[in-house]
């Protein structure tokens, strides 16, 4: 692959490549996890003992690699760098050498994180959310080169991040095709665009964090530790003032994913395009103000508690809204159960329940008890591996013909979307009941703790699920290699949707269109009196009146 | 035209939508360490013998270096609107001098904090001190570097058709003189 | 681009930088700490403003870009404000 390529597409699909290589090392760490849960101290097949110290890693770098690595490349830089430019009717992006730029410093990052691996002392152990004291010295952790590179890893990837945040918004400001209006725009280009300011706004307190950190560890500051007058509880702070809107932004590319995907596969109309639009930025702007829900437990003055847990509530209204217009837009639909459909289905039951738990979890009371069980993780799997996994493949299963000019096949597609979804449930869910039995996070054997024996047969059951949950991406593997090569060759609009992109090549010419599209309608109008066809294409001019 | 000077849906050239987007994110960047210390000071009693050991005059010289220098960079860039190639590479060149002097001094200020044992790890006013005006200098030699590039380019004659970029340059270089008009009164005037 | 409207006078705002700079520091020694350090910051706004306005053209430009200059200091005040109870309001 061009590494000096400048086409958005290029880069697309090498942020693509980058994070499925790091969605691997995370599903690696995961299983190692999960195999030292269910048999503590004993070998990991393909691996070897798991030290205490070295548990720590793994649960640090599953976390950091699976946000910043996996999803954030694959959900927003290469949808939001491949989809972009397209649904909108541009040939490129409006900065096309910073976009190669924002690669290659994400590539940088990646290198040292891989790096952090192998350097004396071994890789970040003190969470992905590297909490002070712990992280900021070295003695406390043992890991003194690790989590320095950690921190550079991070920086660069939030640098590299912010570079795409700049392009992607300047692009969908000023690059717009005649007639793309932002009422007409896509709604994966409204998610990403929201995700994109959430980022920029949001990264700053934890960038300012970040150094912060780095100085205690490598110059001798005390910003964080009690001994030299520092403040621990700032890092707390810092961190989730990004830390939740991060997750967001994590989470809306996907949404836009699914929020795409349903009409065309349902023949009908977006319902509540509008709505769905101020809902999303209500939610933005809320997810500024409820970060501190992580850290009702954490010592800071519990006069925070209160209004952190109102304004935790009141943030579910509007993803709600965004769930109920979904289901909505699937009522009365003509619904044909493709692979990327039952995936983006898949993405909405699963992201339900994910969002019911959270009711809970942001209530201070019950917080007190669920705080750092397994019942978190639980929450933030359903939420988060939908948001990821769930759309990231509906997305992909759905824009591969567009991306690479071939078809995938339906039929291995849809073994992998059942075995994943069976597999994930069965890992997740019974994971609730594990964490309301009291078992906490980070903890390296579960047997060590008398009042958690009982919970390991249920360790066990969730272990082989998540085996088998790993397993059943072979499929996925082999599907996308195999049809890279030898699938069906795709035609322009293999789906019949409206938007954009679907009216160029498959895959597309380098400067994606063969004449500038213009614009004349929204891009949900399916089944429309207007066209013969159930689709109606955005750049179908009006039909001239009969005279 | 270029295609970041390129006036498109919304009649805001491209370039520079992109520069306040970046703009924007940074102040969060330097909000969130200076919040910090406003809230940890605030909350410890004041340092103010901490602070006594700054060196006034060092950064009151500074604050004038810096300041001139936003206004030789706005100069640079009517330069440009006026099609004065020879003002516009004067101006470059002052304000590039200009910020070197910046660092010069601050380099001076720390040599002599440290000779005195004032060093990062002298107690938290001295993390906080080194930390904000540490990443405020990184940001101006960063500055510094694109004014040179600027700079050499038109020497060159080759800064046509791009001569917008140093309006971008320009926006660039008066946040983080704005940075500096806030850190210069919280670290040194309190 | 801003070149059409009337440039400020840049000579003019640079005298008002500096002079504000002066007030300051004429705050810090003859007012006392509560009052300078009000007007210390106040200037500081104002120095800052005078720069957003006219050395940065924002008074000609789209009232858009105004939003990215406030909405991400409201962000940080909103970071402030909660930052306060746990730092600077501790028993």
């Amino acid at each position: 692959m061009n590494i000096f390529s400048t086409d958005h597409k290029v880069i697309a699909k090498q942020y693509l490549s980058v994070g499925l290589f790091w969605a691997i090392m995370g599903g690696l760490t995961a299983y190692m996890i999960r195999w030292q849960l269910a048999y503590p101290d004993t070998e990991v097949p393909g691996w070897g003992f798991v030290a205490p110290d070295f548990y720590n890693m793994l649960v640090t770098m599953h976390g950091t690699i699976m946000v910043f690595f996996v999803a954030m490349p694959i959900l927003l830089a290469a949808f939001g760098n491949f989809l972009i430019p397209l649904m909108i009717g541009a040939q490129d992006m409006a900065f096309p050498r910073l976009n190669r730029l924002s690669f290659w410093v994400f590539a940088l990052a990646s290198v040292i994180l891989l790096v952090s691996f192998f350097v004396p002392g071994g890789a970040a152990s003190a969470g992905w959310t590297g909490y002070p004291p712990l992280s900021a010295k070295a003695e406390y952790t043992g890991v003194h080169w690790g989590l320095n590179l950690w921190l550079l890893a991070l920086a660069l990837e939030f640098a590299s991040f912010l570079m795409g945040g700049v392009n992607f918004l300047t692009t969908a400001i000023n690059f717009r095709a005649p007639g793309m209006t932002f009422f007409r725009l896509p709604l994966v280009v409204w998610m990403q665009l929201t995700a994109a300011v959430l980022f920029m706004l949001s990264v700053g307190p934890l960038i300012a964090g970040a150094v912060m950190l780095l100085m205690d560890r490598v110059i001798g500051t005390t910003f964080f530790l009690p001994e030299g007058g520092g403040q621990p509880l700032l890092w707390q702070h810092l961190f989730w003032f990004f830390g939740h809107p991060e997750v967001y932004v994590i989470l809306l590319p996907g949404l836009g994913l699914v929020l795409e995907i349903l009409p065309v596969f349902s023949r009908k109309p977006i319902f509540g395009y509008r709505a769905i639009i101020y809902s999303t930025i209500v939610a933005g702007m809320l997810s500024f103000v409820v970060w501190a829900h992580h850290q009702f437990l954490s010592g800071m003055d519990p006069r925070l508690v209160m209004p952190f847990s109102i304004t935790t509530i009141l943030i579910s209204v509007p993803f709600a809204l965004i769930v109920f217009a979904m289901i909505a837009t699937l009522w009365r639909g003509s619904i044909s159960f493709s692979t990327p459909m039952l995936f983006a289905l898949g993405t909405l039951s699963i992201f339900i329940l994910g969002g019911l738990t959270g009711i809970f979890n942001g209530s201070a009371p019950v917080d007190i008890y669920l705080h750092d069980t397994y019942f978190i993780v639980a929450h933030f799997h359903y939420t988060l591996f939908s948001a990821t996994f769930f759309a990231g493949f509906a997305g992909l299963y759905f824009w591969f013909p567009k991306m690479f000019g071939r078809m995938m096949s339906e039929t291995l597609g849809k073994i992998h979307f059942w075995l994943t979804f069976i597999f994930f449930n069965a890992v997740f869910l019974p994971m609730h009941f594990v964490g309301l039995g009291g078992m906490m996070r980070r903890i390296a054997n579960p047997m060590q703790y008398a009042f958690l024996q009982h919970l390991q047969p249920m360790n066990i059951f969730i272990t082989v699920a998540a085996i088998l949950l790993l397993l059943s991406q072979i499929p996925f593997v082999i599907n996308f290699f195999w049809s890279l090569r030898a699938g069906k060759r795709a035609e322009r609009n293999p789906w019949q949707a409206n938007t954009l992109e679907w009216t160029a090549l498959s895959p597309p010419l380098h400067d994606n269109f063969e004449r500038v599209p213009v614009v004349y309608r929204s891009p949900y109008e399916y089944s429309s009196p207007e066209s013969p066809e159930d689709w109606l294409p955005q750049d179908r001019p009006p039909a001239v009146a009969q005279s | 035209m270029s295609r970041s000077e390129s006036l498109t849906m919304t009649g805001i050239p491209t370039g520079k939508v992109g520069m306040w987007w970046f703009l924007a994110s940074e102040i969060p960047v330097f909000g969130g360490l200076i919040a910090s210390y406003v809230v940890v000071r605030l909350g410890s009693g004041g340092w103010s013998d901490a602070s006594s050991h700054l060196n006034f005059s060092l950064a009151l010289a500074n604050t004038f270096v810096l300041l001139t220098s936003s206004l030789t960079m706005v100069l640079a860039f009517a330069a440009v609107e006026e099609k004065k190639p020879r003002r516009l590479q004067a101006n470059l060149l002052l304000t590039l001098l200009l910020g070197l002097t910046f660092l010069m001094i601050k380099g001076f200020e720390y040599a002599g904090e440290i000779g005195h044992g004032f060093t990062p790890g002298a107690g938290i006013f001295w993390s906080f001190y080194y930390g904000m005006t540490g990443l405020h200098a990184l940001h101006v030699l960063g500055g510094i570097v694109v004014n040179l590039v600027l700079l050499v380019a038109a020497l060159r004659d080759t800064l046509r058709p791009n001569e917008h970029r140093v309006e971008l340059a320009g926006l660039y270089w008066h946040f983080v003189d704005i940075v500096w008009i806030f850190l210069f009164p919280l670290l040194y005037l309190t | 681009m801003t070149s059409d409207a009337h440039r400020p006078n840049y000579f003019l705002v640079w005298l008002w930088l500096v002079g504000l700079v002066f007030l300051s520091i004429g705050a810090s020694v003859f007012l006392s700490k509560g009052a300078a350090i009000l007007l210390i910051f106040l200037v500081a706004l104002v120095k800052a403003v005078l720069v957003l306005l006219n050395y940065m053209h924002l008074k000609f430009e789209r009232p858009l870009l105004y939003a990215l200059v406030i909405v991400p200091l409201l962000i940080v005040a909103i970071l402030i404000f909660a930052l306060f109870p746990d730092f600077v309001l501790h028993n």
